[in-house]
């Protein structure tokens, strides 16, 4: 069974396509980062997994059965999954109330709705905050204490749009170990969003890419819009304003060009040559993924690299190396 | 100057013996007020939610409606209800005119567009993601309307607050329903008017006193509530 399932699924505000994804499964567990910039259509898409905007065109399957958005009981639905928003926003009453209301809606008795909520205060570090009135909380407190009240729902599925990107560094890591215990205490299913590679990489092995308002497939994040240009050689793609790829096909003028990250090559500079195109950047990020390593080099845009480890342990790069790239026609696709 | 100042502290002395006359009146004017809010409130503050949290066609005309209802004259809407309510008129045999019930129909009728108006206005200024929130936490429909409602709870309140202000403050519709009956249908606003024909100017002033007073007391209630709102 899967837990979500698209078929050519579009939302369009005023004419304007900003979420198109023909098939997307998710599986039933686990967690899933969905990545992807601004305005890639993240918030759009858990929105609509939520149930809370209607998809303009197409059809979503839950658990394998379809949803009707028309439905008058949608509300059955949504008490499987609870988004938190980038920017929650808590009632005004008190944290402990915040927590209880989605309890209430669901009509428990009054112990168990006591229990857990200071179960979920508990495992958010907030039992302390219970009195105090959701108003005069911090961004990071309450971006905390509505991961608890979604927590203490115990729904299927939590939706977390860019859970760390409005706090300080003290909250994203609290926030991030609050997720890896919701992961491992596999209660929900978890769904977050966030731009920020690393993060996704140290939360999940399982990354869906978003760009544009479509699906880019696993491990795929490298897509740039490129211009073209003709010389004696063929065509070139210039991606950012100084990294060049010599381009597998005869494209029209403006390209997107999407670089399969474990297939581009790095060496030390000056020790190959590009005679598929390429160009030097500079190493400025390194993170372990699983039995990879994720690196990041500045080629006047961020490319990500992935590299095995054995291919890993014969360069041994340096943060702030600076590193030859070279794209073979087998790393492009153009779309 | 020394005129003023007699009838001044004849009036203070007035309002402080709690004269009976001025007790009446002054009791008559705050149970028409507080009924016709109340009513008003009870059809204006729902009318406004459904107005405020459902999107429908004409949404906009209709907010532009009442907000064009909320400049009508009180004279105008006297004039309206005595024609339904008078001997020859519709509701002619209910025997309502020149009765306390006929102001409160009257004065229903003035500030229904104010609460309703005013509650669609509070609404308007709740933050989109309380309907949201709401909505995934699992509330249905009446249950986020609840949530969304306690959000604007002090919006609403000072609508019904302004509503009061503006009834128990009028006279267009007090007097030509009312028709001013001494210790039947005499409010505050009704018999100042009176009591400056006959050029009685004490229980004119001391009723100006007692009106100024709910009127400041209101306003602070207002600006509280409103304050709390703004939070």
């Amino acid at each position: 069974m899967s837990l979500y399932a698209t078929r050519e699924l579009k939302k369009r505000y005023n004419g304007r396509t900003v979420l198109d994804l023909p098939e997307l499964t998710i599986a039933e567990n686990g967690m899933v980062a969905l990545l992807g910039p601004n305005g890639a259509g993240k918030t759009t898409l858990l929105h609509i997994l939520a149930f809370l905007l209607q998809p303009s065109s197409g059809q979503l399957w839950f658990r394998d059965h379809p949803v009707s958005f028309n439905s008058r009981d949608l509300h059955r639905l949504r008490r499987q999954v609870v988004l938190v928003e980038q920017h929650p926003i808590l009632f005004s009453s008190t944290v402990a109330r915040n927590i209880a209301f989605g309890l209430k809606m669901r009509r428990l008795p009054r112990p168990e709705i006591a229990r857990r909520v200071t179960e979920s205060l508990d495992m958010v570090g907030m039992r302390d905050f219970a009195g105090v009135n959701g108003r005069h909380l911090s961004g990071g407190e309450t971006q905390r204490v509505a991961l608890a009240r979604a927590i203490a729902c115990r729904p299927r599925v939590v939706l977390l749009d860019e859970p760390t990107s409005n706090v300080d560094a003290e909250n994203r890591m609290v926030i991030e170990a609050i997720m890896r215990d919701m992961r491992d205490a596999d209660r929900s299913a978890i769904i977050f969003c966030t731009h920020d590679l690393i993060q996704a990489a140290r939360l999940t092995r399982t990354h869906l890419h978003l760009a544009a308002g479509r699906l880019n497939g696993d491990d795929d994040e490298n897509t740039f819009p490129s211009a073209v240009y003709r010389d004696d050689h063929g065509y070139h793609g210039l991606i950012g304003d100084r990294f060049m790829v010599r381009l597998p096909s005869t494209p029209a003028t403006a390209i997107r060009v999407r670089i399969d990250p474990r297939r581009i090559k790095i060496a030390k500079p000056n020790t190959v040559v590009h005679p598929s195109g390429g160009g030097t950047g500079r190493i400025i990020q390194m993170v372990e993924d699983g039995d990879s390593v994720r690196l990041t080099v500045d080629v006047g845009v961020p490319l990500t690299v992935i590299l095995t480890r054995r291919a890993y342990r014969d360069l041994r790069p340096w943060i702030g190396d600076a590193v030859d790239v070279c794209c073979p026609p087998e790393a492009l696709s153009i779309s | 100057m020394g005129f003023l100042i007699d009838s001044v502290m004849s009036a203070l002395q007035l309002v402080f013996s709690a004269d009976p006359e001025l007790m009446e009146i002054v009791g008559l004017s705050l149970k028409v007020s507080l009924t016709s809010t109340l009513i008003a409130g009870s059809l204006g503050i729902p009318l406004g939610f459904m107005i405020g949290f459902n999107r429908f066609r004409g949404k906009s005309v209709v907010i532009t409606l009442l907000n064009t209802l909320l400049a009508l004259p009180t004279v105008v809407i006297g004039l309206l209800v005595y024609t339904v309510i008078s001997r020859r008129g519709l509701l002619g045999v209910l025997n309502l005119l020149y009765t306390p019930s006929a102001i409160i129909i009257g004065q229903v009728i003035l500030i229904l567009p104010v609460i309703t108006a005013l509650t669609i206005a509070a609404l308007s200024r709740i933050d989109d993601r309380y309907r949201r929130t709401a909505l995934t936490l699992g509330a249905d429909r009446f249950q986020t309307a609840l949530a969304v409602f306690r959000e604007a709870r002090f919006g609403i309140v000072a609508a019904a607050v302004a509503a009061f202000g503006r009834v128990i403050s009028e006279i267009g519709i007090s007097m030509m329903l009312g028709g001013n009956a001494r210790g039947f249908t005499r409010t505050m606003t009704t018999a100042m008017a009176l009591e400056y024909d006959k050029g009685e100017f004490v229980l004119a002033v001391g009723l100006g006193i007692v009106l100024l007073t709910i009127s400041l007391g209101m306003n602070t209630l207002l600006n509280y509530f409103q304050g709390r709102y703004a939070e």
